[in-house]
C-alpha cells in the first residue's frame, strides 16, 4: 500500500515538474480560469483590507505645487483639450479610417476586480469569463492609462498580467507635458525605450544611454528627467491605444553592470494592485485595425 | 482527515489570500505573508503522512490555478514543504509557538527556493529579497494563524499516528 502511494505521489510530482518547467504556459492555461469561484470570500476580504489599508497608509500625493498654479494649469489644459477635440472631429469626418478608432471606452467592458495574485506576481483576478467575450491578449485599461493584458481566461474567471509584472514588456516613448507647445505635450526624441515590468509595482527601462538622461551634461540632446511620463507606442498593440500612459519616471540611476546605460524606474499613475474595477477591450475587432493599416499602406503605394 | 473540512480550509485560505494579499505588503521589496503555506503546514503537522502529502499537493495545485505562475509550481513547492513538515511530526511539540515560527520560516524558504529556481531556469526571475521578506513575515504570523487553526483541529478528525512501540 505504502509502495503504491509513493509511486502515485512521485508520478504526480513528475507531472507537476513537467508542467511547471517544460510545458509552455498556453497549454496548461486551458486548465485554468476558475478564479471567480473564490469571489464570495476574496471580494469582502479585499473590501475590508482596502478600507483598513487606506486608514493606516493613505496614498501619498507627491505634487507640491500650490493650488493657484494647479488651477491655472487646469484652465489652460481645458482650453487645449477643447481645441484638440474639435480638430480630431474634423479629421474623423475627412478620413473614414479614423471613424473606426474613436473613443477607446466604446470598445471596452467594465469588470470588477475580485483580488490579486496569491503568489505575489503582478496580476489581478477579474469576475469575467469567456462568455463575456473576454479572450487572451486583450488589453486592460483604467481611467489613468494601461493596466495590463488578459493572460488567461476560462468559464469562471480571468487573470490580468499587469504592466508591472516581471514578464511584461512593451515599447514606448518618453513625453513631457508642455502647455506652451502646439498639442500640449512634447515627445522626447530618445532611443525607443523598451519598458519592462520590474515587480513590486514598478516598471523599468534599461536600454537608454546615460547621455540621453538628465544625469549627463550633454546640451544638444533631449534628455529624460525625473517627472517625465512614458506612453505606449508599440506596433503590436491596437492603434487606438497608442499614447496611453504607462507611468511617470521616478528615479534615474546608472546601471551597475553597464555604466553607459541608465536604469530608469517608472511608477504607474495609480497603484494597479488596488484597483476595484478595470476596462477590458473586448469589443474591438482586431481585423478592424488591420484593415485600416492595409488601406493606408495601399494609399501610400499609389 | 475529513475532506469537507479540508476543502473548506483550502477555499477560505486561498480566497483570503487573493482578497487581502496586496494590502498587507511591507517594505521596499513588497514582502507579503503566505497564508496558504500556513494551511499546508497545519495539514502536514497533524495529518498522517499520505494524507498530508496529497493534501499539500492539492492545495498547491488549486493555488496554481489562480496565479500567473505556471501550473504545478506551487504543487511542487508545497509538496516539499509537506515532506519536510511530516518528517518533523515526531520531533516537535505541534502546538508550541516556536514550532510554528520555525516551520513557517523554513517552509517559506523551501517554497521560495522552488520559485527562485524556476525563475532562474525559465523566467521571469523572482526577487530574493521578496522571498526572504515573505519568509520572515509568514513566520511572524505563523503562531497566530496556526494557533487559531489548532482550535479547529477537531473538525478535521486527524487520525493519530500509531506508535511502533
Amino acid at each position: 500500500m505504502r509502495l503504491r502511494f509513493n509511486q502515485v505521489f512521485v508520478g504526480l510530482l513528475v507531472l507537476a515538474i513537467l508542467s511547471a518547467f517544460v510545458l509552455p504556459a498556453d497549454i496548461t492555461n486551458r486548465l485554468r480560469g476558475f478564479q471567480a469561484i473564490f469571489a464570495p470570500v476574496s471580494r469582502p476580504t479585499r473590501a475590508v483590507a482596502s478600507s483598513v489599508h487606506d486608514r493606516i497608509a493613505p496614498r501619498l500625493h507627491h505634487d507640491t505645487r500650490n493650488a493657484d498654479d494647479v488651477k491655472d494649469e487646469n484652465e489652460q489644459l481645458r482650453v487645449l483639450v477643447m481645441s484638440l477635440s474639435g480638430q480630431l472631429d474634423e479629421l474623423r469626418r475627412v478620413t473614414n479610417d479614423l471613424d473606426q478608432l474613436g473613443d477607446v471606452k466604446q470598445h471596452c467592458t467594465r469588470f470588477k476586480v475580485i483580488g490579486g495574485d496569491p503568489s505575489g506576481r503582478g496580476s489581478l483576478l477579474l469576475a469575467a469569463s469567456t462568455r463575456d467575450g473576454v479572450r487572451e491578449a486583450q488589453p486592460v485599461l483604467s481611467g489613468q492609462g494601461l493596466v495590463g493584458v488578459i493572460d488567461h481566461v476560462g468559464l469562471a474567471g480571468a487573470q490580468v498580467r499587469l504592466i508591472t509584472d516581471r514578464d511584461f514588456k512593451v515599447s514606448g516613448r518618453f513625453l513631457r507635458f508642455d502647455t506652451k507647445s502646439k498639442n500640449g505635450e512634447q515627445t522626447l526624441a530618445t532611443k525607443i525605450p523598451l519598458v519592462r515590468g520590474a515587480g513590486n509595482g514598478l516598471l523599468e527601462v534599461q536600454n537608454i544611454e546615460m547621455k540621453e538622461t538628465a544625469l549627463s551634461d550633454d546640451p544638444l540632446k533631449e534628455k529624460v528627467a525625473v517627472g517625465d511620463y512614458v506612453k505606449l507606442e508599440d506596433p503590436l498593440w491596437p492603434p487606438n491605444l497608442s499614447g496611453k500612459l504607462l507611468g511617470q519616471v521616478e528615479t534615474i540611476t546608472q546601471q551597475s553592470g553597464a555604466p553607459q546605460h541608465a536604469l530608469i524606474r517608472i511608477r504607474p499613475l495609480i497603484d494597479l494592485l488596488q484597483l476595484h474595477e478595470v476596462m477590458v477591450m473586448n469589443k474591438l475587432e482586431t481585423n478592424t485595425a488591420q484593415v485600416a493599416s492595409e488601406k493606408s499602406a495601399a494609399t501610400t503605394d499609389h | 482527515m475529513r475532506l469537507t473540512a479540508y476543502f473548506i480550509l483550502v477555499y477560505l485560505v486561498i480566497g483570503v489570500q487573493i482578497g487581502m494579499g496586496d494590502f498587507v505588503r511591507v517594505g521596499s521589496s513588497g514582502a507579503r505573508p503566505d497564508l496558504v503555506l500556513l494551511a499546508v503546514i497545519f495539514i502536514a503537522i497533524h495529518a498522517p503522512r499520505d494524507a498530508a502529502l496529497l493534501g499539500a499537493f492539492g492545495i498547491g495545485l488549486v493555488k496554481d490555478m489562480t496565479t500567473l505562475s505556471p501550473l504545478g509550481l506551487y504543487a511542487i513547492a508545497y509538496s516539499l514543504v509537506a515532506m519536510f513538515t511530516v518528517s518533523t511530526q515526531e520531533l516537535v511539540y505541534r502546538a508550541h509557538p516556536v514550532t510554528h515560527v520555525m516551520l513557517g520560516f523554513a517552509g517559506s524558504l523551501f517554497a521560495g527556493a522552488v520559485v527562485l529556481i524556476h525563475g532562474w531556469i525559465k523566467g521571469p526571475p523572482a526577487s530574493f529579497a521578496e522571498v526572504f521578506g515573505s519568509a520572515l513575515y509568514t513566520a511572524l504570523l505563523a503562531p497566530v494563524i496556526l494557533g487559531a487553526l489548532n482550535l479547529a483541529k477537531g473538525a478535521f478528525s486527524f487520525r493519530r499516528r500509531q506508535r511502533a512501540f
